[in-house]
């Protein structure tokens, strides 16, 4: 039987223990975060849209935020079993649909520069990583194996 | 940062007008272009969060999205979303040759941004001569990928913005060749009080 698929709509973050198929559709600017811990099988796949929630009170939605939706995703892990030393994190998505723009500061870089600084700061290693570009991502998280699948248009399925 | 829009119904049946007036100018010129037959459906105003929007709009359905930011006394964005077998049929139809696959040529991808660019010109201009204001649209950029990921990376520009973001579009159709696509407006925040209070100057409510 083929494991359970729980979709990841924008703004949301969703764990699950094995096993499971994580999936979030048609990432572009936003970026997806894929957090796994392989000793317990707990995995957990955030959607997010935006890098900061600073200036919020209150946060509207933890799950929107890079420095918000990070910390709910390690918090559900761990109520699920999972060990904050053992997690690793594979991410992808944070491109520039439009290519016109020369500006360097586009949503998508911020975010993924959000969620890195974020990753860095709560200690949890990146391990795989396909962002940016000009491409839109549909991602789907296995939490038996901890496999991030990339799929685009025009350059197929990737493996992360 | 945060701002919730807080609008009347007065206001936002004045704003479905003026999206209509943009938006039949915008399919008329396309009408002409191809000589063909345009029908539109009647024009629809969403004020919801970003995230909503989004997951009601977005999809990983192919699509053409062609992109016009505009600037001036009046910023946002239009967007012209076409499936990606209208968008075929569409330049087929405007360059009278057919085209080999969804893998559209430098050639193609020109008229399409032409396409979007008629369009939001003629949307702009339509509400520029309305509200007696001048919107200049910059030039058009085209994507083609799947419908969420073109959407965020409009929508997500203005969710740094507000949390709630205005969609007006409408969806229109070719006769008697099947093309069916959306027009998408997204003022910013900034412009869109100042749409509504151009309005309620000119039915008189004052300000």
């Amino acid at each position: 039987m083929s494991p359970p698929v729980i979709v990841v709509d924008i703004a949301d973050v969703k764990a699950a223990t094995k096993p499971a198929k994580l999936v979030s559709i048609g990432l572009g600017s936003c970026v997806g975060v894929a957090l796994f811990d392989s000793r317990s099988k707990v995995g957990s796949l955030a959607h997010i849209m935006l890098p900061s929630s600073r200036g919020l009170n209150p946060v509207d939605n933890r799950a929107k935020y890079v420095d918000t939706a990070i910390p709910l995703a390690i918090e559900e892990m761990l109520k699920l079993g999972a060990s904050k030393s053992r997690i690793v994190a594979k991410i992808a998505g944070g491109a520039k649909m439009f290519s016109f723009t020369s500006k360097d500061d586009y949503i998508g870089r911020k975010n993924v520069l959000a969620v890195k600084n974020i990753l860095k700061k709560e200690d949890i290693k990146i391990v795989a990583e396909d962002t940016g570009g000009s491409v839109g991502r549909t991602i789907e998280f296995d939490t038996s194996s901890g496999r991030l699948l990339v799929k685009t248009v025009r350059k197929g399925v990737r493996e992360l | 940062m945060a701002k919730q829009m807080m609008l009347n119904e007065l206001e936002l049946d004045m704003l479905r007008e003026v999206g209509s007036i943009g938006a039949s100018h915008a399919t008329n010129s396309l009408a002409e272009l191809t000589n063909t037959k345009v029908s539109i459906e009647v024009p629809a105003l969403e004020i919801k969060p970003v995230e909503e929007l989004l997951a009601s709009e977005g999809g990983e359905d192919l699509v053409a999205g062609v992109y016009v930011e505009l600037q001036g006394d009046i910023c946002g964005v239009i967007m012209l979303l076409l499936d990606i077998a209208s968008a075929v049929e569409l330049v087929t139809q405007i360059t009278g040759m057919p085209t080999a696959s969804e893998e559209l040529s430098d050639m193609e991808v020109s008229v399409l941004q032409e396409v979007g660019n008629i369009m939001a010109s003629h949307f702009s201009n339509a509400l520029a001569d309305f509200l007696g204001l001048k919107i200049m649209p910059l030039p058009p950029a085209l994507a083609v990928d799947m419908a969420a990921a073109l959407l965020d990376f409009i929508m997500l520009e203005q969710a740094q913005k507000v949390n709630e973001a205005i969609l007006y579009k409408t969806k229109f159709m070719f006769q008697p060749k099947q093309i069916t696509g959306k027009i998408f407006l997204l003022p910013d925040p900034g412009s869109l009080d100042r749409i509504i209070a151009l309005l309620r100057e000119k039915v008189g409510i004052g300000v």
